[in-house]
């Protein structure tokens, strides 16, 4: 989509790989904003944060990805970001491990993604760069707060947890 | 040096960098950051991106460094969505580079469509100038309908050349022509006007609606197919020669005419002119979001300030921000209300145009068009409105002037829109004197649907109240306008998701009236905090009766594994929410929470929760349509001690969660069989 040579991204570890979004897409890097949990969610909405006054929902991209959980949070930091959803503007914050740096990468460095490994969540990569000896996954901000797969999740998480229910009902204690 | 496009962008994309890293208190960086928006702006043309970014840039300038940062990311973002599609970026700066470059001229300049003729403020402009003009039209035109008016008919002259003038100045001549045709029918009849030239102008409006519907769009309006064959009929009614006033083919009686006296009256406070000003929607809403993060912010330093305790002259401060802002608020939030008399008025254009089509003669009264709404519900209002009235001329009103004049009612059947305050809410009812509803009819087909039992007892106004389920119709025919059983339940879900109610009451033979009540505004809520583990919940605090501690004895455990309460009485249903919500570290033990009993329409309900931690008015924000969650959790709430309390909907926890429906049934025949033996 970009006619230009070079972009810049905001870039940050997740369970070990790199990742990097568009700068025009940062509002914001925040740490230590109180998490509110949401029943009913899909499992890798961590919560809302109170963001300048608006509720912004929070996506842990560990759990995004289906990674396992990060143990010590101490420097995990929330990217506020601006995408879309449904074609409507969209406010989301990713729970990510530590941000990095702001890379320039230009488009030639870009290459695509590999169909080696057919998972649905490689709709959210846009593109592979590699700076500095390093590769930095380019992510695709709306695929990763995108309803369809939220949908999707969110069916699979509510048959799971009805079932649950069920089961709980049927073991609870007499009075 | 000339930019070039790539400049403009790697400029940008730099601006958009410092943006995010820059440190609000540095104000060097920040006075940097300014300078370089400068230069962009240098290269840029004018429009309401652009404008977004100066406005940025001002903020930057004027200190309010952390509130600039984020608008200008904010602009920065839109800019570049523009410039990648081509605009933006100034011509001049493309041509002059172009011109370097000694190849011939490019088109680009030349190329400038049509449309960009017309700039996209002017056009705005007009669209908002244009609605307003529509609007008032068709008030007097409504009002001119009742009785003639020279007044009224002259401020209707006047619309459409204000019209005209704002049409030329857009250079929009077919426009200009069209309502310089009206214009002078109207100056033409001098003597009054009649209905038929009142028809024309009401055509007229509509597809005048068109036109700032294509404007409101950005679109340069032009006239649609339709115009052309009402514009021969007003050039042709100009040049006819005089026609006596005629009557109207409906029959007309004394109870027609709303009286002269209502008309004088509103013609009386017309003359009382408030002064009013025009504002973007977009910044009211930011100001009165300011204004709730203000109250917000003043009462997490009241708590520091008793926590930490200070002077008595910063407690005394304190106390009086506390009372100058709740004054605030209540200021912005009424700012956000607007009478209900628009929405009232297209009732009645839509009631006059139904009376046609449906061959029906009725008139639909208003009172109560001052009674002021939050805009939200007004917008929320509109449809379920439409779908009141429509309901009222086809099933409410008798089909023939026989069949009313058989039952000894006038001629022309009559539907009341009243809206007014009463008990802290909006009350809303929509009002026929027709044929009222037949209960009889609607528990046959309940029982006929299997929703009841054939030898169930079951009260009037619980019958009445099936007419809002879905598919349920008495009619054995469809109509155009209803009788598909849809409508009514439409207007349930729209009117409970802003928190309202619906309810229906009807006399057979009399009458039929559907009365609505919604809260003052959507925002702001009287709510009563829980806890749950470390989370916080929202509850109505208007429906809240009482909590207590329940004792082993009063619960019972259902096989279904629902619970049941016993209060006095009554049983009710307990929804554990701690185990429903899954919330870590709620407690489990029923005996050592608390049941929070909620009042609902049908039935009373129990809630559990770990602590109640009190009652404060809250702002509640919504959490965003797209958010999958949990049932019956509509909003968040900012809470002053840093938490989002969740709203609930109690009304929508008990329908969902169905072990408490389970064992509601149980309960209700637990209820009878006690009442028999008493």
């Amino acid at each position: 989509m970009s006619k230009h040579t070079t972009s810049k991204y905001l870039a940050f570890h997740v369970a070990g790989e790199d990742y990097a979004v568009p700068i025009l897409k940062v509002r914001e890097i925040t740490a230590g904003l109180k998490m509110n949990r949401v029943p009913g969610t899909a499992p890798y909405v961590t919560g809302i944060i109170n963001y300048r006054g608006r509720i912004v929902p929070v996506v842990d991209l560990r759990l995004r990805f289906e990674l396992p959980e990060l143990e010590d949070d101490a420097r995990a930091c929330i990217v506020v970001c601006h995408c879309s959803r449904d074609e409507r503007p969209y406010t989301a914050g990713l729970k990510v491990d530590l941000v990095t740096e702001v890379v320039n990468i230009a488009d030639d460095e870009v290459e695509p993604v590999p169909s080696v490994e057919a998972t649905e969540l490689i709709e959210a990569i846009t593109g592979i760069a590699r700076v500095d000896k390093r590769t930095i996954l380019l992510l695709d901000l709306d695929v990763v707060v995108s309803l369809e797969l939220s949908a999707r999740l969110a069916i699979a998480a509510a048959t799971k947890a009805a079932a649950e229910l069920e089961q709980d009902a049927e073991q609870a204690p007499p009075a | 040096m000339s930019i070039d496009l790539a400049g403009v962008s790697e400029l940008l994309n730099q601006l958009a960098e410092q943006c995010v890293l820059l440190d609000p208190s540095d104000a060097d960086g920040v006075s940097e950051l300014v300078t370089a928006l400068d230069e962009l702006l240098a290269c840029l043309e004018e429009a309401p991106a652009t404008s977004d970014l100066r406005r940025a840039g001002s903020m930057l300038r004027e200190g309010r460094h952390a509130e600039g940062l984020v608008a200008l990311g904010r602009a920065l973002d839109a800019a570049r969505d523009e410039i990648d599609e081509g605009r933006l970026v100034s011509t001049a700066a493309a041509g002059r580079e172009a011109a370097e470059r000694a190849e011939p001229a490019p088109a680009a300049v030349e190329q400038v469509p049509e449309e960009d003729v017309v700039s996209p403020e002017l056009l705005a402009i007009f669209a908002s100038e244009a609605d307003e003009l529509v609007v008032e039209a068709e008030r007097l035109l409504l009002a001119l309908q009742d009785s003639p008016d020279s007044a009224a008919a002259g401020q209707l002259y006047r619309a459409f050349h204000t019209l005209k003038g704002s049409a030329g100045y857009l250079a929009l001549d077919e426009l200009g022509a069209f309502a310089h045709e009206v214009e002078s029918l109207l100056s033409a009849r001098e003597d009054g006007l009649r209905r038929s030239d009142l028809d024309l102008v009401f055509e007229a409006v509509d597809v005048l609606r068109g036109v700032v519907e294509q404007a409101t769009r950005g679109r340069v309006p032009v006239l649609d197919a339709a115009a052309a064959p009402l514009r021969a009929r007003v050039r042709a009614a100009l040049q006819a020669e005089p026609e006596p006033e005629f009557e109207l083919d409906e029959p007309t009686s004394e109870a027609a005419r709303p009286g002269n006296g209502e008309a004088a009256a509103r013609g009386a406070e017309a003359g009382v002119v408030k002064e009013l000003v025009r504002v973007d929607a977009q910044e009211l809403e930011e100001m009165v979001d300011l204004v709730g993060e203000l109250v917000l912010a003043q009462a997490i330093l009241s708590r520091c300030a008793q926590q930490d305790g200070v002077s008595p002259a910063v407690d005394q401060g304190l106390k009086s921000v506390g009372a100058i802002l709740r004054e605030l608020q209540t200021l912005s939030s009424r700012l956000r209300m607007v009478p209900i008399a628009g929405l009232f008025q297209r009732m009645r254009r839509l009631g006059r145009d139904l009376a046609r089509t449906e061959r029906k003669a009725f008139e639909v009264v208003v009172q109560g068009e001052e009674t002021r709404l939050d805009k939200a519900i007004i917008d929320g209002l509109a449809e379920p409105m439409v779908h009141l009235l429509r309901n009222a001329v086809d099933h409410g009103l008798e089909a023939s002037i026989e069949e009313r004049r058989a039952a000894g009612k006038p001629d022309v059947g009559r539907i009341e829109l009243c809206a007014f305050h009463r008990g802290g809410q909006i009350h809303v009812e929509v009002r026929d004197d027709g044929r009222g509803l037949d209960i009889a009819q609607i528990r046959r087909r309940a029982v006929a649907s299997g929703l009841i039992d054939a030898q169930a007892e079951v009260g009037d106004s619980e019958l009445l109240d099936f007419v809002f389920r879905y598919g349920f119709s008495t009619r054995d025919t469809v109509t155009t306008v209803s009788g598909r059983g849809v409508g009514l339940d439409v207007v349930r879900t729209a009117v409970e998701a802003m928190r309202g109610t619906v309810e229906v009451r009807s006399v057979r033979g009399k009458g039929t009236t559907f009365a609505l009540r919604l809260p003052l505004t959507l925002a702001i809520i009287d709510g009563l905090v829980v806890r749950l583990g470390n989370e916080r919940y929202v509850l109505p605090a208007l429906s809240v009766v009482r909590s207590l501690r329940p004792r082993a004895s009063e619960i019972t455990h259902l096989a279904g594994g629902g619970r049941l309460l016993q209060l006095g009485d009554s049983t009710l249903p307990l929804l554990p929410l701690g185990r429903l919500f899954k919330v870590p570290g709620a407690v489990h033990d029923p005996t050592r929470a608390l049941a929070v009993i909620v009042e609902l329409e049908e039935r009373d309900v129990g809630l559990l929760v770990d602590e109640v931690l009190g009652k404060q008015h809250v702002l509640v924000k919504s959490l965003g349509d797209e958010l999958v969650r949990g049932p019956g959790i509509t909003g968040g709430a900012l809470l002053p001690d840093g938490h989002i309390g969740l709203t609930l909907d109690p009304g929508t926890l008990v329908r969902h969660f169905s072990a408490g429906e389970a064992g509601l049934q149980t309960a209700k025949q637990d209820d009878r069989v006690q009442g028999s033996l008493s």
